[in-house]
């Protein structure tokens, strides 16, 4: 633990004195380095607790620091938090490299004009706040750190601040932040009044127990779950709390979106699995409601991802698809726990929590490498991109494995959670009743998930980096700076070795930090844990077949070894002037799939109508408005701005007026306060 | 329940006074020029500096009439030399009727003080007898005055609503006077003399700047 508290001062002295240390690099080497030490000294007792576990000793380390003007300094961490944390440390310290790369090139672009200062410390207490409310043990500092936080990134977004994009992407943060939060506020506000005033989380766990009907008279705990599945679903991005994200994400620096998108969404999580353990024994129609919410996510989220033509916005939509998914398996653990099959319901929620892991590593890498390419072609539009594999082939071949994780493809890190999930389904869904039938749902929504990630990230890296140059820019662009291929292969690394070490990845998760989840803690027997091995020989199989690629790549070379090799144009059918134009857009590509599940994008085609017989200018786009956007978030919030309008007219400025709402209010009050004593 | 306010068990001179304080809050609401408000508003402020006199306290005589005079020089010559004053300087101009209209100025006033008498008898009865006594026509002059702030259009007429509220809430104090506390009534009314200088202040410069004190125009300054 005293690592972990000076993992927390590093980041914030680290962002101190990155301030004081003006608008210049300077600034950067030094929150950089910070929060790279940070991220060291945190990695060291998330790793022990880990480890504590494994060996079997005593692994739930408490500290406690006194008392705040609310609740108490409590921290406490566990194998649940220690899996939570590793992720934030690593990332923490990989964007931080690259950060400084790519900042250095932000001030040398306009010397002076944006303070470098300002974004480290934001960045690094935006990693404090993460590390601080993932071992916060009483509620007032979790939601405190929650806070930190939250609002920590609105700074960051906002680096860019003269596209108006940026702008409106940073207010979007900021409203969906707070609301997210304000859920928060409730559910731990009834949570308190449960455990009698308490905040602290070991006073909530002991409440539960002894609240029996208590909790009905506060609504119950139905409704703290439901305000826990708001608050944490919007920050996880959750259907239909997912609308920040493809706003928010392309706006800010990479370094922040991958942090962001790689360790920031995974807080919600976090906390609807630590809240999990507060609410007593689960409901059914919790379990109904998160495989709901996570089949609705998976499945509109990829195939928004689809259809976009940013690659950032894409990852946006990728990354609500995968906190779909972690929430399908979310609510499938909770199904089978209701049923009473405790082994199938770790298995769910193992692999959940497997596939939120290698979710954070992929979606970093993949962000770094959108980064890297926006940073050097100026755009991160597919429409004006390709052929960037041959002008930056180590961001190529790093986008490449990134979206092969993430596509699941055997045996890269994406698969291994994903299998995961499906074996669990599969078993459950083998129990033969009627309730297996859910289960068969489940893995038929996955399946089709994973289908269109197939073609969304085939999609991304072929036109992106594949094909001919769709713009000068594009052509133009060149390798990246160390400092920003660091990180990326450092992911690539990470990526790798989780790939190959997911079997006992899975096995660590399943025998050691789901059974921190209070609820499913009952027995679990290692039978159960067939489907580690099946994990195993698949790795196998395709670690082998891997090797054998390999060796035929490397027989080719040998083969080829003194003999001339020429290159040649593609065969081009013998059309004359072929341009880059002629190449699948990316409308194109996924118009077959967008065409195909039109009923749920609803998109719009905008197609010329063509009366002469000789060809004239025209143009032809396809449109795919966020229809939960547009169709319910914009009205409501209309409306909210409409009532807020209206209450401007209580303000007008005349002082007549304001003294006479007082004295109404005090003819009023002194009316009921007196008036109602006889 | 019987009520029987005991503000007949007080001296008839008291009695009187309150009295006139009250005609002279509806006078108040009733005024169309500013000078005659000003007139009214010193009248009110002399009745009101006579009531040391008359309430029996338990000070030393000579304190009274030091008290008095004080009272009297402040509240009805010095704030209404400066009111008028600030009138004088003042372009002339016709009389604008309150938002309210005078007749409704005047029936607002007179609901004013029932509910104040409505408060007072529905109160918990407290301690001292005197406090009761005293509290509807203490609150109906507060009420008054808010009233004045609230319907008039010219600022200065604004301020004279302060000052009788000033008076209301003076008379509101005078039952906790025991002994040496007159200090109490002495700092409301510093209080009040600092704000009306102010305010008068404030108003002359306000002229100066944007040649209006009426406030539906000032309010076009805001952004």
């Amino acid at each position: 633990m005293v690592f972990l508290l000076c993992s927390l001062f590093l980041f914030a002295g680290g962002g101190l004195c990155a301030v004081l240390a003006g608008r210049g690099k300077r600034a950067s080497i030094i929150g950089a380095v910070f929060a790279l030490l940070a991220s060291l000294a945190g990695l060291i007792p998330a790793v022990r607790a880990i480890a504590a576990r494994i060996l079997a000793q005593p692994a739930v380390f408490y500290l406690d620091l006194g008392a705040l003007p609310i609740g108490r300094a409590l921290f406490r961490l566990d194998a649940l938090s220690a899996f939570f944390l590793v992720p934030i440390f690593l990332l923490a310290g990989l964007c931080a490299i690259y950060g400084v790369g790519y900042l250095a090139r932000v001030h040398d672009s306009d010397p002076g004009r944006r303070h470098l200062g300002v974004q480290w410390l934001f960045f690094n207490l935006l990693a404090a706040g993460l590390v601080l409310m993932i071992v916060a043990a009483d509620a007032f500092l979790f939601l405190l750190a929650w806070e930190i936080m939250s609002l920590a990134p609105f700074f960051l977004i906002s680096l860019h601040d003269e596209e108006l994009k940026v702008r409106t992407a940073s207010w979007i943060y900021l409203v969906a932040a707070h609301l997210g939060a304000l859920c928060l506020l409730a559910l731990f506000a009834l949570l308190a009044a449960r455990s009698g005033g308490s905040l602290a989380f070991a006073d909530f766990e002991t409440a539960k127990i002894m609240a029996g009907d208590l909790g009905g008279a506060l609504g119950g705990t139905g409704v703290m779950f439901v305000l826990a599945v708001l608050g944490f679903g919007a920050k996880a991005g959750l259907m239909p709390l997912h609308v920040w994200m493809p706003e928010t994400y392309p706006a800010p620096p990479s370094h922040v979106a991958a942090f962001m998108a790689g360790a920031m969404v995974n807080a919600g999580v976090y906390g609807l699995f630590r809240c999990l353990e507060f609410f007593g024994p689960p409901e059914l129609w919790w379990a109904y409601l998160l495989i709901v919410l996570g089949a609705f996510s998976a499945l509109l989220g990829i195939l928004l991802a689809l259809i976009q033509n940013d690659i950032k916005r894409s990852l946006a939509y990728s990354s609500v698809e995968n906190m779909g998914i972690v929430h399908l398996a979310a609510g499938f653990g909770l199904y089978a726990a209701v049923a009473g099959s405790h082994g199938l319901s770790i298995l769910c929620f193992a692999a959940g929590l497997l596939h939120l892991f290698n979710h954070s590593l992929y979606k970093a890498l993949l962000f770094l490498s959108a980064g890297s390419v926006r940073s050097r072609t100026g755009t991160a539009e597919l429409s004006r991109l390709g052929g960037l594999q041959k002008r930056m082939p180590v961001v190529g071949c790093c986008f490449a494995l990134g979206a092969a994780s993430i596509t699941a493809l055997p045996p890269f890190n994406g698969f291994a959670g994903e299998f995961f999930l499906y074996v669990s389904l599969a078993t459950g869904g083998s129990q033969g009743d009627f309730a297996g039938l859910i289960y068969w749902v489940g893995l038929a929504v996955l399946a089709a998930v994973g289908g269109f990630t197939l073609l969304c990230f085939t999609r991304l890296y072929g036109l992106a980096f594949l094909g001919e140059p769709r713009s000068e820019a594009a052509r133009q662009s060149g390798p990246v700076s160390f400092l920003e291929r660091l990180p990326q292969l450092a992911l690539c690394l990470l990526c790798l070795a989780a790939a190959f070490a997911a079997p006992w990845l899975a096995s660590v998760i399943t025998s050691f930090v789901v059974p921190e989840l209070g609820f499913s803690a009952q027995v679990f027997r290692p039978a159960d844990i067939a489907p580690v091995q099946l994990l195993t020989s698949v790795n196998s199989v395709f670690l082998v077949f891997l090797l054998l690629l390999g060796g035929l790549v490397l027989l080719r070379s040998l083969l080829l070894r003194g003999r001339p090799v020429k290159n040649s144009p593609t065969w081009d059918c013998g059309y004359a002037v072929p341009s880059a134009r002629m190449q699948y857009s990316g409308g194109s590509f996924s118009q077959p799939a967008s065409h195909f599940m039109r009923a749920l994008l609803g998109g719009q085609a905008h197609l010329p109508e063509i009366r002469d017989y000789f060809p004239a200018g025209a143009r032809a786009y396809l449109s795919f408005p966020d229809r939960i956007k547009e169709g319910f978030f914009r009205p409501l919030f209309l409306i909210c701005l409409g009532v807020a309008n209206w209450c401007k007219r209580l303000q007008h400025g005349r002082v007549n007026g304001y003294i006479l709402y007082m004295l109404l209010v005090l003819v009023a009050l002194l009316a009921w306060k007196v008036g109602g004593h006889d | 329940m019987p009520v029987s306010l005991p503000l007949f068990s007080l001296s008839p001179w008291v009695q009187a006074i309150l009295g006139l304080i009250l005609i002279l809050n509806l006078g108040l609401l009733a005024a169309e020029r500013q000078q005659i408000c000003i007139r009214l508003l010193a009248l009110q402020g002399a009745a009101i500096s006579f009531l040391p006199l008359v309430m029996e306290w338990d000070v030393a005589a000579w304190t009274l009439f030091a008290l008095t005079l004080a009272f009297l020089f402040i509240k009805g010559i010095a704030l209404p030399h400066m009111l008028r004053r600030a009138h004088r300087s003042l372009p002339a101009s016709a009389p604008v009727p309150p938002y309210l209209g005078y007749t409704r100025s005047i029936l607002a006033g007179l609901l004013g003080f029932a509910f104040a008498l409505w408060l007072a008898v529905s109160m918990p009865t407290p301690a001292n007898p005197l406090f009761l006594a005293l509290f509807a026509p203490a609150f109906g002059t507060i009420l008054t005055g808010l009233l004045l702030i609230v319907t008039r259009r010219k600022a200065l007429t604004q301020i004279m609503g302060y000052l009788v509220m000033e008076n209301g809430i003076f008379l509101l104090g005078i039952p906790l006077v025991r002994g040496d506390t007159y200090w109490l009534e002495l700092t409301v009314m510093l209080d009040i003399w600092v704000g009306i200088f102010v305010m008068v202040l404030a108003v002359y410069h306000l002229n100066r700047a944007v040649h209006t004190t009426d406030v539906d125009r000032i309010n076009s300054l805001r952004d």
